[in-house]
């Protein structure tokens, strides 16, 4: 099923994509808008040399012109495509869309049904309005960064959590918005700040600060309201348990051979069992105990527990992983100068699948669809020509 | 008074059965973007997460964080009386969601394949720990598990040391707010095809986005080095370091600013240094240039550093604490916080949905409901007679706890 094939989305982002990949994923026809000479700095991300290699991943299934935004020419060009598109999306800074005129009022008085999307990394107001857009920089201001990691320092997250989670929610909203629209011929602004989606997702404000009135700790792997949940090391890996209730723990424990653990009141039940006993003698008792046995061993006992458990797997279990394969999580694509890869699958399996839906277009190269839409909105060859000498597409 | 509904799925129906975090997450902000959402519980106990700690007033404080705007109905879904209201329920509605373990709500005569017959135009979204197939499917999985299973915990951290999921219960909402995508773009292919369909979407297969890059190097390299501590894998200096008083985060991305960030910490005498004149160079000598920096930046304080660094133009965070984040200028000066009259509570301080449509915060329209507080509303909404509402309640089909 591709839900959005019927979706044209303007994607000006620059560094972030999981928006325009979300509706790009799902069939939306989503053209993405690249400085002629670089391009999205996307395509540059890489070990020297070898810069490019993400760049298939993270702009499979999308279009690419190039088109210099910052003159009259290229300006009037995005508007026409604008007009032509049911959404625009951006994340360029605030002074640039003043610059290049292109605000929601301007392309809504174009297109009064558009969807206009805008990421922010802080909002359109405040004190940190223009500070620069970097996941790091927005993890850092968040609390989040500080409270991930074990007590002696933060550890940063490998990944641009903030985005992910900005881009995805901005693009349900969007979503939200064009099911609007189609019912009222009324578009919308969608904005979304990536730190104030990071402040809104921490649940640990709700247990500590409004429930506890404490305020949140850095505890490692833990979990403030419901223990043992810790990742410990087994003889050959990883394995992380999360146990969630008294009934878990003495299941767990029985399974482990343990029923000291289970009859021990001390352990019996959270609270007792809570982080002051948990991060003393049972956490050694539990460490000493995971490190005489396998991950698969300790897997074992978690399935036949019925406990939350599993290995914190790498790249080298996941491509092996039975679950990951009945689920298409990892497909083989190939890449428009036929080199292969391994990518990430789309999560959202919909019962009106068809087979074709993981038949995903290669990531296109830069500039690759400047004639063919250029084109279809009526520039002709000659006009084309006078712009690639101007250097404007 | 309730405050007027202008939001964008202002008409939109939910009938919702989710428990616990990730599915009322969903549900939450579907309510907080205009749906009218049914939120369906169990009788005399409702959500699961209404009992979890901590409890204020006799509310837990994590359940009315995630169920404002929503409505409550509870009912015995055992009885053919309560599966008889899910049915006129389902035929108003245009979304269901539930997150039940694998099949349970199948078993309850209540699934996608029962509710279709009733409503072929119906967005069925089943949210789950590890998806309805495959060999992990019949067991438990919490957000911790999710992040272990699918690489997300084993990118974090320093390469020899353990991996590190995040400090809160990160991929519970991440997979909701994929979700949202998945019901919405659902909902219109719906619109268009007058047909609806289900989805199966798992938490741990929302949570492998987090590996896409070591799942690309592995295509490439047959090699893969998933955690690389404090610090990027591809510019140098560019992580978080030591200051006198707790964390600093610097970004040097190119050139120019390595020469800007060399001359503001007053490191002149590094910067033409051979084992950091250029970035490939700086990334081969990472740890000693992480160790001169960090002799540097240990001595002065985060906002000192962070003030220099931004006035010169490089990219730089003091890392602040929660509750300098909380408390910061910049949260007091925009609106991602609300006051909410709560029931049972009073006035408690809540984050706003992060989304503005057209500039204007989501508004709340209600706090989170009681237990049952609408059951009643709803079954006279849909023609149930009061007769027949008092006959149901008094033969324990539905109830009005109001817990």
């Amino acid at each position: 099923m591709q839900p959005l094939k019927s979706l044209t989305v303007i994607d000006l982002t620059e560094g972030n994509y999981f928006a325009g990949s979300m509706f790009a994923d799902y069939g939306a026809t989503v053209i993405k808008i690249e400085k002629p000479d670089l391009g999205d700095k996307l395509r540059q991300r890489g070990r020297p040399g070898e810069e490019g290699r993400y760049h298939s991943y993270y702009d499979r299934a999308k279009k690419s012109i190039t088109l210099d935004i910052s003159t009259s020419e290229g300006q009037e060009i995005l508007k026409k495509l604008v007009q032509n598109a049911d959404m625009f999306l951006t994340n360029i800074s605030l002074e640039k869309i003043s610059e290049y005129d292109i605000s929601y009022e301007t392309l809504k008085a174009l297109k009064p049904d558009l969807v206009y999307g805008l990421l922010t990394p802080f909002g359109e107001e405040g004190p940190w309005k223009d500070y620069p857009d970097y996941n790091l920089l927005v993890m850092s201001r968040s609390g989040l960064q500080e409270n991930t990691g074990f007590p002696e320092e933060p550890t940063r997250l490998g990944f641009p959590l903030s985005y992910m989670y900005s881009g995805w929610l901005l693009s349900a909203g969007m979503l939200a918005a064009y099911i609007r629209a189609k019912k009222t011929g009324e578009g919308a602004k969608v904005s979304n700040s990536s730190w104030h989606m990071m402040m809104s997702v921490d649940d640990t404000y709700v247990e500590n600060l409004l429930g506890l009135n404490v305020l949140p700790k850095r505890i490692g792997n833990g979990f403030p309201t419901t223990n043992p949940t810790d990742t410990f090391r087994c003889k050959n890996g990883w394995f992380s348990l999360s146990i969630g209730t008294d009934k878990q723990w003495i299941s767990f424990a029985r399974e482990c051979g343990r029923d000291d653990w289970a009859e021990d009141p001390k352990y019996a039940h959270d609270p007792a069992r809570s982080m002051e006993n948990y991060f003393g003698d049972l956490d050694q008792q539990l460490n000493d105990f995971f490190k005489t046995i396998t991950v698969q061993e300790a897997d074992e006992i978690c399935r036949r527990a019925m406990v939350p458990g599993g290995p914190c797997n790498t790249i080298a279990e996941l491509i092996e992983d039975e679950q990951v394969a009945s689920r298409e999580m990892i497909l083989e694509m190939e890449d428009s100068n036929g080199q292969k890869s391994l990518q990430i699958g789309k999560a959202a399996k919909f019962s009106k699948e068809n087979e074709m839906d993981n038949n995903l277009a290669p990531a296109p190269e830069l500039g690759e669809h400047t004639e063919e839409i250029l084109n279809q909105l009526g520039i002709n060859q000659e006009e084309r020509v006078l712009l690639k000498k101007q250097g404007i597409i | 008074m309730p405050e007027e509904n202008k939001g964008m799925l202002c008409g939109v129906k939910v009938l919702d059965f989710t428990l616990a975090l990730s599915g009322p997450f969903v549900a939450w902000n579907l309510a907080d973007w205009g749906a009218d959402v049914y939120k369906v519980e169990r009788l005399y106990y409702g959500d699961q997460a209404r009992h979890w700690d901590p409890i204020v007033n006799g509310l837990s404080t994590l359940f009315v964080a995630y169920n404002k705007n929503k409505k409550s109905i509870e009912i015995d879904l055992s009885k053919d009386e309560g599966k008889q209201i899910i049915y006129d329920l389902a035929k108003e509605c245009d979304i269901v969601l539930e997150n039940f373990k694998s099949g349970s709500i199948d078993r309850l005569g209540l699934g996608y394949e029962k509710l279709k017959e009733i409503n072929p135009k119906l967005v069925f979204l089943s949210l789950s720990g590890f998806g309805a197939t495959g060999p992990l499917k019949p067991y438990p999985c919490y957000d911790a598990i999710a992040a272990a299973r699918s690489g997300f915990a084993s990118s974090s951290g320093k390469p020899d040391g353990a991996p590190v999921k995040a400090g809160n219960a990160i991929c519970d909402t991440l997979a909701g707010t994929y979700a949202l995508n998945a019901v919405l773009m659902a909902y219109i292919d719906a619109q268009i095809t007058g047909e609806g369909t289900h989805i199966d979407l798992s938490m741990t297969d929302v949570a492998m986005e987090t590996v896409a890059e070591s799942l690309i190097d592995y295509s490439y390299d047959q090699d893969f080095q998933m955690r690389t501590g404090n610090h990027d894998r591809y510019f140098a200096p560019y992580g978080i370091f030591k200051a006198a008083d707790g964390w600093v985060s610097i970004i040097v991305d190119s050139e120019e600013r390595w020469a800007v960030f060399c001359k503001e910490l007053e490191l002149a005498s590094i910067m033409d240094d051979d084992r950091f004149v250029n970035n490939a160079k700086r990334l081969e000598n990472k740890e000693e240039l992480i160790e001169i920096i960090e002799n540097k930046t240990e001595r002065l304080s985060r906002f000192s550093i962070e003030k220099k660094l931004l006035e010169a133009g490089v990219p730089a965070s003091a890392m602040l604490t929660f509750i300098e984040a909380y408390t910061s200028d910049h949260t007091n000066s925009t609106d991602v916080l609300q006051m909410v009259n709560q029931n049972n509570i009073g006035m408690m301080r809540f984050y706003t949905n992060p989304l503005r449509f057209n500039d204007e915060v989501c508004s709340i329209r209600s706090g989170t409901p009681l237990l049952g507080e609408h059951t009643v509303e709803i079954l006279e909404d849909i023609g149930y007679s009061e007769e027949n509402i008092q006959e149901l309640l008094k033969e324990d089909v539905i109830g009005e706890s109001l817990i």
